[in-house]
């Protein structure tokens, strides 16, 4: 039989047909699939061996409390047998576990640095650091602001000058071209009212290295006291010539590290302040309560010391004075005992004494 | 037979089989065990089996672009060498930075000499024997020497750094760093850090010259300042104003490193205390003329977190036994974190 054009025809398009269904050179042969190693699979042929490394090494990373280093490995893990339900779980539960601990432990840090419990907070941002690596604030807490003031700064009121400033901030107007050299004023040294200067805190406010907290010590209560923060609090107190303040928080590190240098030159310096203001008030009490805190050797307290003491001695006469006049004797021997107290060479206060005795005992005798 | 009276099965056989035969490729007989695969990469990590022929730093260069992370490697999969066909992880991001753990936290001990000789040792000479001693020490020991660039990566926290790491630093500028101290960093490969007083550096018998530090300098010697007179930044003269003592600490930092740049054509960045001593009008003054750090010599190692302007340094006396030497490489403070 002789086959027909037409018929020819129909058999060659069946055949490219087929051709065009399955493709032809570009499709990869089919058995290829099926005996030559997937490539997702390939993993396994050689990663067995590091699959069980690392299960072994997260599960006893875990045991070891050591989270981010199981937390590596059961991502490894988690990568190598993707098709393992489980392990995904895993990664995902301790992905949340430790994001949760880093919040918590941030927070933590927070609030203790709100305290000042500046050791405690570093403990905690540390460990937020650890938790989570790429925590800015964390860092920057632990890298700048628990490393403690350096500048402070100061807001330019009408009619400042620089040398006014200086005074305010250093007790000294000769200081001022240090703050015209750190805030890059030039050499007109223009200010303007509410411009914000930077001023550099000078050694007396050097904060100390955090290796030196080694051991700090803890209050009745069980907190520890950071004695640095502490300091620096002073310290700003004192330049805010909040010397009360000074004072006590000063005396509260002496408590605690009686050998404190910066701490001991605070509080002499605060009460030596404080003491001579009051005097000036006339609070000579109050004042020689402070002073007396000062250290002798400390500047001339010594001298301001018996000064004032001769100062309220004399008040103390002269209230004798007013009860003698007032015929109240008994009180006014206790104003006069007072007087010589504080001054044991006053000049009347002594012959006053007995004359008062005398005149009471004239008096009991009349009775 | 006339062709054309073929069945026409045939012709879609031989036709099928000349399309699908031209264009496919040869169907082989494949191993029954997968062939081993030399890596594979994954998002943070690289999974890797161990050629013949491979090497840590190789494979560093390799996957992780820097051979000098090796020790990454080494680290994260506890293991001091390669052997072929083993299985490893490569890791591809840092996985301890700041060498924090529950347990505590790195520290990097930074080592300070001053001069050296060839017999005859005090306070700040060591001698040629007992130098070699300790280098061998820290070789022996695994540590890793590393730059004053790389301590500052790790106190910015933006590097991992190896657990064993340690500082070395030279003061001054004595011709002994040059004819003693370099041939023996040379030898071990360690880099190190000459901080040079810029006055002392006159090219006397004992004191280095200009020429000698540009040579330490294309030795791989990183050439800092230790101020202009070597006078002590924190002590006002009798006879000085507060301004002009200011005045004068601002011209050894600044004048230090002018002379520098002007020798070697380099910008320095870090700064050793004379005597050691700072304070805190000095680091401001520090920062302002852009140093990124400065150096005491406080005995002590450091944390990522310390001030970087109060970097500690043991000083390495003559008289020391290695025993003594190796009580100053402190690695890893363990204040429980937890």
């Amino acid at each position: 039989m002789r086959i027909s054009f037409f018929h020819h025809i129909r058999w060659t398009t069946f055949i490219v047909l087929i051709g065009m269904v399955f493709g032809c050179a570009s499709v990869p042969p089919k058995p290829l699939e099926t005996v030559t190693p997937p490539a997702p699979e390939i993993g396994k042929a050689f990663t067995s061996q590091l699959l069980e490394t690392n299960r072994r090494k997260a599960l006893e990373y875990e045991q070891q409390g050591e989270f981010i280093k199981a937390f590596h490995r059961w991502r490894i893990v988690a990568s190598l047998a993707s098709d393992d339900g489980e392990v995904v779980k895993k990664v995902a539960d301790l992905k949340s576990q430790i994001q949760r601990s880093a919040d918590e432990h941030y927070n933590k840090g927070v609030s203790y640095y709100q305290k000042n419990l500046i050791r405690k907070a570093r403990k905690e941002f540390l460990l937020t650091l650890y938790y989570h690596p790429d925590h800015k604030e964390a860092l920057d807490y632990v890298k700048n602001k628990l490393n403690g003031e350096e500048f402070l700064s100061y807001e330019v009121k009408e009619g400042d000058t620089l040398k006014d400033i200086a005074q305010k901030n250093y007790n000294d107007p000769q200081k001022d071209f240090l703050i015209a050299y750190f805030n890059d004023l030039g050499k007109d040294r223009q200010l303007v009212p509410k411009m914000i200067l930077r001023i550099p805190i000078l050694e007396f406010s050097r904060p100390r290295s955090p290796m030196d907290q080694k051991e700090l010590p803890m209050d009745e209560k069980g907190e520890i006291v950071d004695t640095r923060e502490t300091l620096n609090r002073a310290k700003v107190a004192y330049r805010a010539r909040d010397y009360p303040q000074a004072a006590s928080l000063s005396q509260k590190i002496l408590e605690y590290v009686p050998e404190d240098k910066e701490a001991r030159e605070l509080l002499n310096e605060s009460c030596y302040q404080l003491g001579k203001s009051l005097g000036l008030k006339k609070k000579y009490e109050e004042a020689l309560t402070l002073l007396n805190q000062v250290e002798l050797g400390y500047k001339d307290v010594r001298k301001i010391i018996i000064t004032m003491k001769k100062q309220l001695a004399e008040v103390h006469y002269v209230d004798g004075v007013k009860y003698f006049t007032e015929e109240e004797l008994e009180k006014a021997i206790q104003e006069w005992d007072k007087t010589l107290l504080l001054d044991p060479n006053h000049p009347k206060a002594r012959g006053d004494i007995e004359n008062a005795r005398n005149l009471l005992k004239k008096l009991k005798d009349f009775k | 037979m006339n062709p054309y009276s073929f069945p026409p099965l045939f012709y879609f056989i031989l036709l099928t089989a000349a399309l699908f035969g031209c264009a496919t490729p040869r169907v082989e007989v494949l191993p029954s065990v997968p062939p081993r695969m030399e890596a594979k990469i994954f998002q943070d990590f690289v999974a890797v089996v161990v050629q013949e022929g491979d090497t840590i730093n190789s494979l560093a260069g390799k996957y992780m672009k820097d051979p000098s992370l090796a020790f990454l490697i080494t680290e994260f999969n506890e293991i001091d060498e390669l052997r072929a066909g083993q299985e490893l992880i490569i890791p591809l991001t840092f996985f301890e930075k700041g060498g924090l753990s529950p347990r505590g936290y790195q520290t990097v001990p930074v080592l300070s000499y001053h001069n050296f000789s060839l017999a005859g040792a005090n306070k700040s000479t060591v001698t040629q024997q007992v130098f070699e001693e300790q280098m061998g020490l820290l070789r022996k020991k695994g540590f890793h020497v590393i730059t004053i660039d790389q301590l500052f990566d790790f106190l910015d926290f933006s590097r991992q750094i190896p657990k064993k790491s340690v500082v070395i630093t030279i003061d001054d500028g004595w011709r002994s760093a040059f004819d003693i101290a370099l041939p023996i960093l040379k030898k071990y490969g360690y880099p190190a850090t000459l901080f040079v007083y810029t006055d002392l550096i006159v090219g006397s018998e004992k004191t280095l010259s200009w020429d000698l530090v540009q040579e330490m300098a294309r030795q791989g010697i990183d050439i800092q300042c230790h101020s202009k007179t070597h006078r002590n930044l924190t002590l006002m003269g009798k006879r000085e104003s507060f301004k002009e003592y200011v005045e004068s600490v601002e011209r050894e930092l600044s004048e230090c490193a002018q002379i520098i740049k002007k020798r070697l054509n380099k910008d320095v960045k870090y700064f050793a205390y004379p005597y050691g001593d700072t304070n805190l009008l000095v680091t401001h003054l520090l920062k302002k003329q852009g140093y990124r750090g400065a150096f005491t010599v406080k005995r002590g190692s450091n944390p990522f977190f310390l001030n970087p302007y109060e970097i500690q340094r043991s000083m390495i006396y003559g008289d020391f036994s290695l025993d003594q030497f190796e009580k100053n490489l402190s690695l890893f403070s363990d204040e429980a974190l937890r």
